[in-house]
């Protein structure tokens, strides 16, 4: 049994007075790529936000690895990669300087070797000595995906991180996630409106509505969807949230 | 009639709405805005025995006042209707089929409603300190008129001025030195503290230090010799600087503790990383000012309190700033509340303001510390 990266047990969060999530339970373990569906607005981002520690849960508690996120902030991100929007890097530093910077704040000494090779693999290196004010969507989203990977992370949590990126790119990433998932050097979280990814690359996903989870699909669950044909997931996401 | 003219339409909903998500916190608003104008009154308080001599300054040098607030004014519309005429051509109604005149106005107004808004600021202060000091209204009144007609000939002007500008938003590091492009990546901090110096950069592109400049000339008086008058132009020059630096330091820092708030990064050195060169900077800059001072007539010993003062301003400034963005909370009520007592200190206490800054910053630096 491979070790549990994420536990979230029975997480609400509210921003005012409205509360975005009401009581979410699930845990991803070592070697699974999590993928979270869900209509816009329903707390996706809010539960990523939440695993992150940039908003404090009103009850129930989060732990990476074993370290809660609210006792044990600093522990619990020492083992956590996130992926930030790409609106939040700044654009008066380069590339390089972000990488420099965000490796510095998680304590490296170095600049991880695989990570610089995703960076290469994704052609970043042209833009390594840019402004990031000067960067495309998709560049950013790269710049992004490079940040999260940094300091072999326990747990990869990423927010649309695939939006922007262009398909080549996209399965660079996606195969690169692959690679640490198969020799369980991390669980990934993955906020997603992608079925595809979820099709072909998730192991487990769960769907949220209303700030809760109201259903989940293990490994063997997905694969039996995928063999009823494509667009089977849609249909069923679309029934499961009453818009099919 | 904003039916007729979608782009105020547009503005005056965004607007309305604001206000009406600004109703859903109304007591922290009424709280905030209460302590700022509690602090206000007591900032005018305290000062009221200098009123009156602010009052006949403003008289004798009407002149050069009208042409510092059309100065002002004439830049600030210039900059806004560009900036409008950009916003207007990535707007979300960019596509929707808005006529000429429609679309002018919407400028005209967006231009022109925030000056409007500071000019009725500074007639209301000036309102109130006439009050508190007991003014005579004809001096109040003509004061106003006069900032008022360089407001209008400003605002005409820089309108004018302003419309054959090209459509071209300026990159924000279009002005900041280029990176020598290297090969090797190492885990460091180093960029971090250049930060608010390249933001700094980015502020002070030429559209923006032409309006230095112009005050700095208009500061020289006539008659001076040339080594005063490049004194004073230095010496605006390098007091733009300064307070440039200080608010890049707080909007780095708040910028700076959101990108990094999902590392394990510790507050000391975060708050290191962000202001050490700034703060560095700081130092040095303040140190040719006392020395620009000095040449200026000053006495050493007033130059170089003035230097400190300055300096512990910085350190208040950076520290709060600093603490406040790594524990992701907004620190302007803190700030004004801190610079409103600092002011009144130095009203009551002269020289005490600098040992009670640095128990101030220390005791702000620990907080962040504890987060």
């Amino acid at each position: 049994m491979t070790a549990i990266v994420l536990d979230i047990r029975d997480v609400h969060a509210r921003y005012g007075k409205s509360e975005v999530l009401r009581g979410v339970t699930l845990q991803i373990r070592a070697g699974q790529w999590f993928c979270l569906l869900g209509p816009n607005g329903v707390g996706k981002s809010t539960l990523l936000h939440c695993v992150a520690a940039r908003l404090a849960p009103t009850a129930g508690d989060i732990a990476v690895c074993g370290h809660s996120v609210r006792t044990h902030t600093v522990d619990a991100k020492r083992r956590l990669g996130f992926g930030c929007a790409p609106e939040q890097l700044p654009g008066l530093l380069t590339g390089r300087q972000c990488l420099e910077v965000y490796a510095n704040a998680k304590g490296l000494e170095r600049i991880d070797p695989d990570v610089v090779e995703l960076s290469d693999a994704l052609k970043f290196g042209a833009y390594l000595d840019r402004f990031v004010d000067t960067y495309s969507l998709g560049t950013r989203q790269k710049l992004c995906v490079l940040l999260a990977l940094l300091g072999e992370p326990a747990l990869i949590v990423l927010d649309e991180a695939f939006n922007g990126l262009d398909p080549g790119s996209a399965l660079v990433v996606k195969r690169h996630l692959q690679q640490r998932l198969a020799a369980n050097r991390c669980g990934v979280l993955l906020a997603t409106h992608s079925l595809d990814i979820v099709e072909h690359y998730a192991d487990k996903a769960a769907l949220l509505l209303d700030g809760r989870i109201v259903r989940e699909w293990s490994d063997s669950e997905i694969a039996a969807v995928r063999e009823q044909g494509a667009n089977r997931f849609e249909e069923l996401l679309a029934m499961e949230t009453g818009s099919g | 009639m904003l039916q007729r003219h979608p782009l105020l339409l547009a503005e005056w909903l965004a607007a309305r709405n604001l206000l009406a998500r600004a109703r859903a916190h109304a007591l922290k608003v009424i709280v905030a805005g209460g302590g700022a104008l509690g602090a206000l009154a007591v900032v005018l308080v305290t000062l009221r025995s200098q009123f009156p001599a602010v009052f006949a300054w403003l008289l004798v040098y009407r002149v050069l006042m009208l042409v510092a607030v059309a100065a002002y004014v004439l830049f600030a519309v210039g900059r806004q209707r560009r900036r409008a005429e950009v916003r207007y051509t990535q707007f979300w109604l960019a596509a929707a089929p808005v006529r000429q005149y429609s679309r002018t106005l919407a400028i005209l107004v967006v231009s022109l409603l925030p000056l409007a808004a500071q000019l009725l600021a500074v007639c209301v202060l000036l309102a109130a300190m006439g009050l508190v000091a007991g003014v005579a209204a004809a001096s109040v009144g003509e004061a106003m008129l006069w900032i008022a007609g360089g407001a209008v000939i400003g605002a005409a002007i820089g309108w004018w001025s302003a419309r054959r500008s090209r459509a071209d938003a300026l990159e924000g590091s279009r002005y900041v030195r280029q990176v020598k492009p290297r090969t090797n990546t190492v885990a460091s901090a180093a960029a971090l503290s250049g930060w608010p110096l390249a933001q700094v950069r980015a502020w002070g592109r030429p559209d923006n230090l032409r309006v230095l400049l112009m005050v700095a000339m208009l500061a020289v008086q006539a008659g001076s010799s040339a080594l005063v008058g490049l004194s004073v132009v230095a010496m605006w020059l390098l007091g733009g600087y300064l307070a440039g630096l200080l608010t890049a330091v707080l909007q780095t820092a708040s910028m700076a503790s959101r990108w990094l708030c999902s590392t394990p990064i510790p507050f000391a050195q975060f708050a290191w990383a962000v202001s050490r060169r700034a703060l560095l900077y700081q130092v040095v800059a303040t140190a040719l000012a006392i020395g620009l001072m000095v040449i200026l007539g000053s006495p050493v010993l007033s130059a170089l309190y003035v230097g400190g003062l300055w300096l512990a301003i910085v350190l208040l400034a950076c520290s709060i700033g600093l603490a406040e963005s790594y524990r992701a909370r907004r620190p302007f009520i803190k700030l004004a509340l801190s610079f409103a007592a600092l002011a009144v200190i130095e009203v009551r206490e002269h020289g005490w303001s600098i040992p009670i800054t640095a128990v101030l910053a220390a005791w702000h630096l620990r907080a962040g510390a504890k987060t």
